[in-house]
């Protein structure tokens, strides 16, 4: 279970990589999603490398589940910005996929009582969701009353183009 | 004194639930009355100044939040209990993740609720979007001359302040120079990937490798000489990044890579 999880993992974290980098590109005349396309890409090759130590001690199956998903997504013209509204939506379906991931494959470590990859798990999850709570514009079909309104930042690409 | 107001009359003068009830039924007609209504706003709230009249802004100035019964006079030191404004039912603001610029959502905020205790927020190195390389060896930055103030509307026409720093300039370090061949006075163009400006160089100590220019001059040049609008090469941001800070969005223009040589 642990290998077929950290193989499943590997696969999706190197698509949502690869997702991150197209989209920076395709989308780069808007610099924020350029910069942070780059930053997240950066983050899901850190994870890669962080599974090392456990596919030295568990091994990996061979999966190609995150690879399978990252091509049913990002189809059709994606240009403007209602192409980059549908990158995004697709690329929140891609993290939560890899998230799901982590949180089981830390659920698993904890049993096995590997402290270590449990601490590694939590924190490539953690940035994971740290991402997604960006691609997820913040919550914004809160309705909520709260001190701060969440900027539905995210619909502004519908209105502007 | 015209106040925007909303249109129907069941709003008037009605603010933010979370503000307080005693907003919520005030009316306002002039700028007392409005004050008066902000005021009522503020009560309870971080920045309080409840205490603060119509008559005492104009009497004295410089009265310090928050202004209550308790602080008429204002407060000159914060915070000095050690309780913060960082309980989750009091504080303004969530706050924002440094790194995505995401903000902090409410459910997040409370789990780990700071309870009037400070909060220090890490965040990992982020190198620069662009640093130095063969091709672009010079560190860029760019700010102000005491002279001068943004694009010079103001400064550009006080004669004594235009004649210190009539045109634009870029400082380079004497070393740096002396290996461009450049002398002091002298035209040099500085390229970066975006653009390019024309600019005279004057030599200083500047920390070596890097480059100097005052983002005044814009494109036109104006004020005392023969061709009142005529375009030059000399807008410094022409060099610098679209980029910005994903949470204050404070636009990138203080370092960009740059190469330097005689015009």
């Amino acid at each position: 279970m642990i290998a077929r999880y950290i193989g499943l993992l590997a696969n999706a974290e190197r698509a949502l990589a690869d997702a991150l980098s197209l989209i920076g590109l395709r989308h780069a005349v808007e610099p924020d999603i350029r910069r942070a396309a780059k930053t997240y890409a950066a983050w899901c090759r850190a994870h890669v490398d962080a599974l090392d130590p456990a596919i030295a001690r568990y091994g990996a199956s061979r999966s190609t589940d995150g690879e399978r998903l990252r091509r049913a997504l990002f189809r059709g013209p994606r240009l403007g910005g209602f192409g980059l509204l549908r990158d995004l939506h697709d690329l929140v379906t891609l993290a939560t996929a890899v998230r799901e991931g982590w949180t089981a494959l830390h659920q698993a470590a904890r049993e096995s009582h590997d402290h270590e990859l449990a601490v590694r798990c939590r924190t490539c999850g953690e940035q994971t969701t740290r991402m997604i709570a960006w691609l997820d514009a913040g919550g914004a079909l809160s309705d909520e009353a709260g001190p701060s309104p969440p900027r539905c930042r995210r619909y502004q690409f519908i209105a502007r183009h | 004194m015209n106040l925007r107001r909303p249109h129907h009359s069941e709003n008037h003068g009605r603010d933010r639930d979370n503000y307080g009830a005693g907003a919520r039924s005030h009316k306002w007609h002039d700028a007392e009355s409005a004050f008066n209504a902000w005021r009522e706003c503020s009560r309870g709230r971080p920045c309080d100044y409840s205490g603060l009249s119509y008559d005492t802004l104009d009497r004295a100035s410089g009265i310090q939040w928050p202004c209550t019964a308790d602080s008429p006079n204002g407060t000159e030191r914060l915070y000095t209990s050690g309780v913060f404004n960082t309980a989750a039912d009091f504080c303004e603001l969530y706050g924002h993740d440094l790194v995505t610029g995401a903000e902090i959502s409410p459910q997040q905020y409370r789990a780990r609720d700071p309870k009037g205790r400070a909060v220090i927020k890490p965040a990992d190195y982020v190198p620069p979007p662009e640093e130095p390389d063969a091709a672009y060896p010079f560190w860029l930055t760019t700010g102000r001359l005491v002279y001068h103030w943004h694009s010079r509307t103001k400064t550009g026409r006080v004669p004594a302040l235009q004649e210190a720093a009539p045109v634009a300039v870029a400082e380079i370090n004497h070393d740096d120079a002396k290996r461009l061949g450049v002398g002091e006075g002298e035209l040099v163009r500085v390229r970066s990937r975006r653009g390019m400006v024309e600019v005279r160089a004057r030599l200083t100590d500047i920390a070596p490798g890097h480059v100097f220019i005052p983002f005044h001059y814009g494109r036109a040049r104006f004020g005392h000489g023969e061709h009142p609008a005529a375009v030059e090469p000399t807008a410094a941001n022409e060099l610098t990044l679209t980029d910005w800070d994903p949470v204050s969005k404070q636009p990138q223009f203080k370092f960009a890579a740059v190469c330097i040589e005689k015009a």
